[in-house]
């Protein structure tokens, strides 16, 4: 074994790593003047007795473009989390664990096997702040892991070692919205 | 202001409409689709997608009529099914809730707090209702759905001690916390596949709502709590070219259908139509209930 990397899936780290970072998303912005024009609308309309439907489409888009440009991704993420939790680990912590060694990735969680992946699979190596991704099957599945996380060596040796062992496996940018 | 409120809305659902337009272009898998797609699909394409939207906008929603007609002229594979329900559907709804919230007088406040009170019992309460047993929620709402009915239709004709059907385009004080607090419910339930547009029809109403002002009330609830998966979908190419834009084109104009149903009908008509939507919804929620007691 080179690396092993375990740590416990919170709701703050599901979260974190789920949601995009909102101002660097361009539909931010979309949503953002939207919800201005909204709220611009629903005053103008409210102080010169338009007809009560406008005010109400104003006051309507306003609450769309908020909850769908601000709070649907934190709220969709906790509401996942809490869901898979409750139902794929009864509600006990949710450990996980990458062990990566000279034949592959092993990929388990509360101690319990999810998949083997030989490094012929790895499609891509990503790196943000918090983590490292080993992409497999064409980027389709991914073993996560977290920096701060390894009990097995420590972020920088792994990431030495990936590019000095795995020079096939392409090194990728992460979208600056995903740079957590 | 009018017209720059117009112009933000119709920029909102070109871009949606952008991604699918650009990905079935750009992709050849889906051009090829496009091109092997007979006028005989697209005909059936069109049907699904006018008389599912015409029935969604009725109150009576359009995933389980149009999954039956799928199934009936079986020429979709079964996986793209939840895609092009998904894809195709978003852009009747996002008509659906601005029409609707343009045509009809409804207070501004009273729609936010039932919006917002369906998005919380939704992210807030979702993993409580699933552990609920599914079979006593069928019975106990399809009940209340049939016990609704002649309540409605007493206060429609005048007749009984219900009194009559009211007018509010808006709610106040304890019949609003109880309107808000049964749509905290009514946005949990659609966690685990119970629609909100009945009983929510039916809460405004008994509460005495006008019976158009309950149309944006549920629409843009269900709106609001549309899984944003379309993208997802759109990117994965899961999804059946003629039946998605089936759904896009057809659904806009069984909306506009419905819609002129709706806005033209006399209120006493568009009352009774609505036990009819309740009665079906009962029927579908008692016929579920029996059909997996039995197979207990």
């Amino acid at each position: 074994m080179r690396f092993v990397n375990e740590y416990e899936m919170t709701r703050e780290r599901f979260v974190k790593w789920s949601t995009a970072n909102l101002l660097k998303q361009p539909i931010f912005y979309v949503f953002a003047a939207m919800f201005a024009v909204s709220i611009f609308a629903w005053v103008y309309f409210a102080q010169h007795g338009a007809a009560q439907r406008w005010e109400t489409l104003a006051a309507f888009m306003a609450l769309i473009s908020l909850y769908r440009g601000v709070l649907y991704g934190p709220m969709a993420a906790s509401k996942t989390y809490r869901l898979t939790k409750e139902h794929t680990y009864k509600n006990e912590p949710w450990i996980c664990k990458v062990e990566v060694s000279d034949g592959g990735v092993r990929v388990s969680a509360n101690g319990k096997m999810h998949a083997y992946v030989k490094w012929e699979r790895v499609s891509s190596f990503m790196e943000a702040k918090s983590w490292f991704d080993i992409k497999v099957d064409g980027d389709s599945n991914q073993a996560r892991l977290a920096k701060e996380a390894f009990t097995l060596g420590d972020a920088e040796s792994f990431k030495e070692w990936m590019l000095k062992e795995h020079p096939e496996i392409p090194y990728k940018e992460v979208d600056p919205a995903w740079n957590k | 202001m009018l017209l720059a409120l117009q112009i933000v809305m119709a920029a909102c659902f070109l871009g949606v409409g952008a991604g699918l337009i650009v990905k079935t272009k750009k992709d050849p898998e889906k051009v090829a689709e496009w091109k092997a797609t007979s006028g005989a699909k697209w005909g059936k394409a069109m049907f699904v997608g006018i008389l599912c939207n015409f029935l969604d906008t009725l109150g009576c929603g359009s995933f389980a009529p149009s999954t039956f007609l799928y199934k009936v002229f079986g020429d979709i594979d079964d996986v793209n099914i939840p895609g092009t329900l998904n894809v195709g559907d978003t852009f009747p709804v996002i008509f659906e809730a601005f029409i609707f919230t343009a045509s009809v007088d409804c207070d501004p406040i009273f729609l936010i707090i039932m919006l917002v009170c369906a998005a919380i019992g939704s992210y807030g309460f979702a993993s409580i209702v699933t552990k609920w047993d599914k079979q006593k929620i069928r019975l106990g709402l399809g009940i209340c759905m049939l016990l609704c009915i002649p309540v409605l239709l007493c206060k429609n004709f005048g007749v009984g001690p219900f009194g009559l059907i009211g007018d509010a385009i808006g709610l106040k004080g304890w019949k609003l916390v109880v309107a808000a607090l049964l749509n905290v419910l009514w946005g949990a339930l659609m966690d685990i596949g119970f629609g909100l547009y009945a009983p929510c029809m039916a809460t405004c109403l008994l509460l005495g709502v006008n019976g158009g002002t309950c149309f944006p009330v549920f629409m843009g609830s269900c709106a609001l709590l549309m899984p944003a998966c379309s993208i997802e979908f759109i990117k994965s190419g899961r999804y059946d070219v003629a039946y998605t834009f089936g759904n896009f084109i057809g659904g806009l104009i069984g909306v506009f259908l419905a819609w002129k149903v709706v806005t033209s009908l006399p209120m006493f008509w568009l009352i009774n139509l609505v036990c009819v939507v309740l009665l079906w919804t009962a029927y579908t929620l008692l016929h579920d209930y029996s059909v997996d007691k039995k197979a207990a």
